[in-house]
Parts: structure tokens; C-alpha cells; sequence
């Protein structure tokens, strides 16, 4: 069984939900806000929705405002709002919810609900029509309510409802109301309506004396689904709602928190609810973004990526106390906001020949515990920048997906020589020179007679740029054995590393 | 090893018998140089390896660069912790440092603390722990009781456990490498596997037995 639920003269309602009662009862909507008329004023503007009271004067939707006015002397004409039809599609969505999660919002002013699965419908169709209408007039809405098997029925019958229309499967005698209703009920084409008209067919009755075969040759597909509609017979499925899902959870704390102990208890009890929400809809956190606000108004805001998603829990609070750990803060906690970053489970598998690690989670966990005592950047996989500046590398988060730069391939694969063991910064040292061949090192206070040195090998790069820099590298060794790398940048000399 | 079962050495010479040119020969094992090829380092999994180098060109880092390439080579994870800030990525091959987990400290303290973690976690194959630019009284500082608690944990998680140092440090190291040989600046001209096997001839092994470490083989 299927429930549409129509609010007539949607937009009249909506706005006169808002406002004290009009004077007169001859009131006409505008197809235009009154920001827009004062922005770009127009005359061309055309009624959407007519009260009952001008249409029995003959005004009707369609006709411009002075084709209305010239009808109807006493015609009120008012703009639409759209924030209150918003509210009151809102109110209609909460209605239809109340009733059943499966429900279709087919257009602002009309809902179908599928109660197939409603347990209240076996109170009897009519109980939960009167409820459902009830429950409108509370929130100042008038509605329409029809009862069908069938969805587009169901619809048709809300519209010939006055206020409540049951069409069950065998009566086929509470059909005939429907064929009262207009044609323009079926919301046809303007072409196909004015062929309608010019044949004289005003209501659905009309129409449904013509062989639906002759429509099918005469009207085409359009004039065969409007024949089926009217007849009631056609199915089809509904474009269910659903309510979109927050994964995200606020705490605001009477007494602000300074330890860590109860913010990490506030914290297990908002992960438990998120991971519930996200079990429900098939979901794993691929991220944890957390934001804690403090008594001096101080924010810190963290992104914490979930190196294998997950719901679990335990994990995903593991990963909140390893970073918590390692976190300082200058005053108590007065707000905290959790979210998730929901997605859906990866459903790949690794090559066959490619080790995974055994708990990337776990393994995610270690690496900011290690991060919390090193201190940020001090953790990952060394990616180079293909640049001829020495030591140009950069520090990539070892869990992100690897990025092949092409540019590397380009260079030479170091296959000769010891391994340079870099000072970071390098080491500024003296150094003594003969012939333009250093000699003598001055380094902490001692002096390291140098029994060999080659170079120099010129490097320069970025001259096109503000800041040009120009080396000259040496290499150079001691009686011990110790083989330096060492750099001159005019007069300045630096020892760069040690091969080893 | 295991005898195998009658049936498959009767299949085996079914099938040499068949098809004479499917089945491979074992090459004779005169043929095969052992004494000229040197050993090429290996780490003890669930256990310590200590390498020494008393001087700072000492092969260190060389020993290190054919470590990470070799297990990139085999697809396996490993983590450098970097007692001083002193690897250069650029004198390792790029595709193995997309395997290789870098752990920049400056104190001798850090490091030990981080192979703690990295060996507790027990997602890594192997973890190299150089402290060797240090000096040796910062890495004497290192109480026993840590080094044993680090080899209790690589047995656990089985682990491999590389620890370089300037001099013989570690109390519970089931293998140790002293690097003994002296590099000329004209090896910087010298492909790195010749620098290798010079460097493994020169190489002083020491492996545990019982309490303490015996010298198992010095060349030359």
C-alpha cells in the first residue's frame, strides 16, 4: 500500500503559514521573489498558485499579473518565499518520515509513502490518514491524502481527496472519482495539452474513453504513459529518501578538562556512537579530524588519517591516544569535536608478490608515537627532489601512496664510491690551503693535515632565480683513513659529510 | 633433510627419462668459486648484529646502502633509525627508499627509544640502528639492560636487529662485524660491489656462544 501526501496551493500556504490572515480571499502567487523583482524589475511575471476564491473568478495559474488583475478588481498579488517553502517541504519530509523511512519527495509539495512496511497501517488506512492529516494541521498545514496500491494511484487519488481518499485493490468503483479530476492533474506536455483541449478532453474520465491504442497512434509514448497513468495501472518503483548521516560529534564541557584521562574517556564514548553509525551504513573511518578548543581560546585541529580505514573502535582510539600523548597545551579543553571521515572498505587485494605489512594500523600508531618524541617530519620515507642542489629531499608520510616521479629516472644510480654520511647543517670549518689544493683541516679545535684532496667539482644552479647558489666540492682524506666531503662557497668553507 | 619417498624419485626418472631436456642439471658444486666470492653481510633475524667501525670512513655506511637495497630488492620492509641525521638518500638507489622508513633523531637516547617502538610493532623485517657517528662514550651511555630488553623484543617479533657502532657496544649481539679495512680516496671511483668485497675480506666476524663472543673467522 502506498500513502501521497499533497499540500494543495503549496505555495500560498507556505507563505501564509507566516503571516496574519489576508483581508480579502482573493490572493494570487507571483513566480518571483521580491529580491529578484527589485533587482531586475519585470512585468512579464506569472501566477504559480491561485486561492480558491480567486479562481472561482476566473483567475488561474499561468496568467500574468495583469491578466489577473483585470479578472479579478479585488486580486491581492503577492511574491513567493522560498526559504518558508523550503521549511514547509521540511515539515512534509519530517511528516512522511514519521510514518515510514521509505518515502519519495517527488516534488516540494507532494511525498509517497511506501507503508508497506509500516506496522501502524494495520490500525486501518483510514486511522493513519486521519493521524497523518492531524499531524499536519498541527504544523498549520492542509493536506491531501490518498490511499493506493500502486504509487502514480496513490497520487491521482490525493488529488481527488477531500481531505482522504482509500483506493484499495478490488474497488474499482473509488476509481471513478479519479475521473473527475482535470487532464492538467498528469502534468502534460504543452503540445500534447493543446491537442487535449482542441479534442475537448477535459478530465481523465474524457480521456480514458479513448482506445488507449488509437492514443498510442495519435500521441505517441507521452499519450500512452498519460493513458496509463489515468488508468491507474502502471508501476514503478520509488526514489527513496534517505537522511544523510553526520559522522561527527560535539561535547561542550562545563568544567574544562586538564588532564588527559577524562578527555580521552569523553572521546572512547563519541568514537563508540560514530562507530556504531558507521557499521550501520556499511562505512570505515578513513580519517579522524579532531578540533579541541581551549579556555583561552586557542584551537587545535588535527587530521588523522586511518592507515588501513576501519570502524573498529579500539583502533581508532588508539590512534587518538597516541596523538593526545604527544600534545601540549598552554590551557584546559572547553570544547572538543569529533568527525569521521567515512568511506567505503576497500575491496582491492595487494599483488600477489607484494608483502603488505602485517598491521598497518598498528604500524600507523608507532610512527606518531615515534613522531610525538622526534617532533614532526622527522618520520617517513625520504622522497628526492630531482634537483642538482645537495641534500634536496623531501619527508613523505611512509603510509600515503607512493608517486613515481618520472624526472627520476633520469638519474644516475649512485654505484660508485663509499655512502656519504651528511652533517645536518653542514659543519663550518677553516681550511688551509696551498696552491688552491686544501691541506690543512680546522675543525673542533684540531687541525687534520690532509694527505690527498681532488676537485674541484663545480655545482651551481638556480641563477634564473632570486637566490643563485654556486659550490665548489673537494674531496679530501686524512692520514687516518677518513675521507671528507668538503664545500666552498666564495671564501666560506663547510664540511658537507664523511664517506663511509 | 628429509628422504624423499620412493614414488617421486620414480617419477623424477620417468621424467628425465621422457623429456631429458626439461629437467635441469644441478650444476657440479666444484664448479662454484666459494673461497673467491666473499660473504656478503647478513643480519640475524630475531636477533642483534652489531657492526663496528672504528673510524668514521670505516664502510659503515656502505654495508648499510647494500643492506636496504638488498631487502628492497626482495620486497621487504626495513627502518633506519638515524642516530644522528647523517643518511643521504641520494647515495642509495630511489626505488629502494620507497621500502625504507627513515627515522631522523640527533640523540643517541632518541634512537634507542624509537628501535624500542619499531621493534615492539614488529611490521618491519628489519631495523637498522646506526649510532656510529656518535662518539663512543655516548653510546656506552646505552645501559646493557636496553640492549638486552632490545634483543628480548627482536626475538619476539622476530625482528632483525642491525646496530652500527664506532666499538663493540652491545652485550647480547648474536653476530658481530668488525670493519677493519681502510678506504683510499681513489675508491670513490670503485663500483661499490668491488668496494664490498674488499671491505667483507678485511671484515672480522665474532658470533655468540653461550655468554660470551668468540672470534669465529678473521681475513686476512
Amino acid at each position: 500500500m502506498h500513502a501521497a501526501l499533497w499540500i494543495p496551493r503549496f505555495h500560498l500556504q507556505a507563505l501564509l503559514r507566516q503571516r496574519p490572515p489576508p483581508r480579502r480571499p482573493e490572493l494570487a502567487v507571483l513566480d518571483q521573489t521580491e529580491s529578484a523583482q527589485k533587482s531586475s524589475p519585470s512585468d512579464d511575471a506569472r501566477l504559480i498558485c491561485v486561492s480558491e476564491a480567486a479562481e472561482k473568478q476566473g483567475v488561474f495559474t499561468g496568467m500574468t499579473a495583469t491578466q489577473a488583475q483585470a479578472r479579478c478588481e479585488h486580486l491581492q498579488l503577492v511574491y513567493r518565499e522560498k526559504t518558508a517553502e523550503e521549511a514547509v517541504q521540511d515539515l512534509l519530509q519530517e511528516c512522511a518520515l514519521s510514518w515510514t523511512p521509505d518515502f519519495e519527495s517527488t516534488s516540494p509539495d507532494l511525498c509517497i509513502l511506501d507503508l508497506s512496511r509500516a506496522g501502524r497501517i494495520s490500525g486501518g488506512a483510514d486511522a493513519c490518514g486521519r493521524g497523518i492529516l492531524s499531524h499536519l494541521k498541527a504544523q498549520q498545514l492542509e493536506g491531501r491524502l490518498g490511499f493506493a496500491p500502486h504509487v502514480d494511484l496513490a497520487t491521482l487519488a490525493a488529488f481527488a481527496a477531500d481531505p482522504l481518499l482509500i483506493i484499495s485493490d478490488h474497488q474499482s468503483d473509488e476509481k471513478s472519482v479519479l475521473h473527475q479530476l482535470p487532464m492538467r492533474t498528469l502534468r502534460p506536455s504543452p503540445g500534447t495539452s493543446a491537442i487535449l483541449q482542441a479534442w475537448g478532453i477535459e478530465t481523465l474520465g474524457h480521456f480514458l474513453k479513448l482506445p488507449r491504442q488509437d492514443i498510442a497512434t495519435r500521441l505517441g509514448s507521452e499519450g500512452l504513459l498519460l493513458w496509463d497513468l489515468a488508468a491507474g495501472n502502471r508501476e514503478r518503483l520509488l526514489r527513496l529518501i534517505r537522511p544523510t548521516i553526520g559522522y561527527r560529534e560535539e561535547h561542550d564541557l562545563e568544567h574544562p578538562v586538564e588532564c588527559l584521562e577524562p578527555l580521552l574517556f569523553l572521546l572512547r564514548g563519541m568514537l563508540d556512537r560514530l562507530c556504531i553509525r558507521l557499521s550501520d551504513a556499511w562505512l570505515v573511518a578513513a580519517a579522524l579530524l579532531l578540533t579541541l578548543r581551549f579556555t583561552d581560546d586557542q584551537r587545535h585541529h588535527r587530521e588523522l588519517r586511518i592507515a588501513e580505514p576501519t570502524r573498529d573502535a579500539e583502533v581508532l582510539f588508539r590512534v587518538l591516544h597516541s596523538h593526545l600523548d604527544g600534545l601540549t597545551a598552554s590551557a584546559p579543553i572547553t570544547h572538543i569535536t569529533l568527525e569521521i571521515r567515512p568511506i567505503r572498505a576497500a575491496s582491492s587485494q595487494t599483488l600477489l608478490f607484494e608483502k603488505s605489512l602485517r598491521d598497518p594500523n598498528r604500524f600507523a600508531e608507532t610512527l606518531s608515537q615515534i613522531e610525538a618524541i622526534l617532533g614532526p617530519g622527522s618520520v617517513g620515507r625520504a622522497v628526492l627532489i630531482p634537483r642538482h642542489r645537495p641534500d634536496s629531499f623531501r619527508i613523505a608520510g611512509f603510509l600515503e601512496p607512493r608517486e613515481k616521479d618520472l624526472r627520476l629516472s633520469a638519474v644516475p644510480l649512485p654505484q660508485h664510491g663509499l655512502p656519504l654520511r651528511r652533517f645536518r647543517p653542514a659543519k663550518a670549518v677553516r681550511i688551509l690551503c696551498s696552491q688552491g689544493i686544501p691541506i690543512v683541516l680546522h675543525a673542533d679545535k684540531k687541525a687534520v693535515p690532509l694527505t690527498q684532496a681532488t676537485g674541484p667539482c663545480l655545482l651551481s644552479g638556480d641563477w634564473w632565480d632570486t637566490q643563485p647558489w654556486k659550490h665548489e666540492v673537494w674531496d679530501a682524506a686524512d692520514a687516518d683513513g677518513t675521507l671528507y666531503r668538503l664545500i666552498c662557497q666564495g671564501k666560506l668553507w663547510s664540511l658537507d659529510g664523511i664517506y663511509g | 633433510m628429509t628422504p624423499l619417498s620412493s614414488k617421486i624419485i620414480d617419477l623424477r626418472e620417468e621424467l628425465k627419462r621422457k623429456f631429458p631436456g626439461s629437467v635441469p642439471l644441478p650444476a657440479p658444486e666444484a664448479a662454484q668459486p666459494v673461497e673467491a666470492r666473499p660473504q656478503m653481510p647478513e643480519v640475524i633475524k630475531g636477533g642483534i648484529t652489531e657492526i663496528v667501525g672504528d673510524w668514521l670512513s670505516s664502510g659503515v655506511g656502505l654495508v648499510q646502502a647494500f643492506l636496504i637495497e638488498e631487502n628492497a630488492r626482495r620486497g621487504q620492509w626495513m627502518g633506519l633509525v638515524d642516530g644522528r641525521d647523517a643518511f643521504d638518500p641520494w647515495s642509495i638507489a630511489p626505488e629502494a627508499l620507497s621500502k625504507l622508513l627513515w627515522v631522523r633523531c640527533h640523540e643517541v637516547k632518541q634512537a634507542v627509544r624509537a628501535a624500542d617502538l619499531l621493534l615492539r610493532d614488529g611490521n618491519l623485517e628489519t631495523v637498522l640502528l646506526d649510532l656510529q657517528p656518535h662518539s663512543a662514550r655516548d653510546v656506552f651511555s646505552v645501559p646493557s639492560s636496553s640492549w638486552h630488553r632490545l634483543r628480548m623484543l627482536a626475538e619476539k617479533s622476530g625482528v632483525a636487529l642491525c646496530v652500527s657502532t664506532p666499538c663493540a657496544t652491545v652485550p647480547c649481539a648474536a653476530s658481530r662485524l668488525l670493519l677493519q679495512h681502510r678506504f683510499q680516496i681513489g675508491d670513490q671511483d670503485e663500483p661499490r660491489p668491488e668496494l664490498l668485497a674488499t671491505l667483507m675480506h678485511g671484515v672480522a666476524r665474532q658470533s655468540r656462544s653461550a655468554n660470551s663472543l668468540r672470534l669465529a673467522a678473521t681475513a686476512p
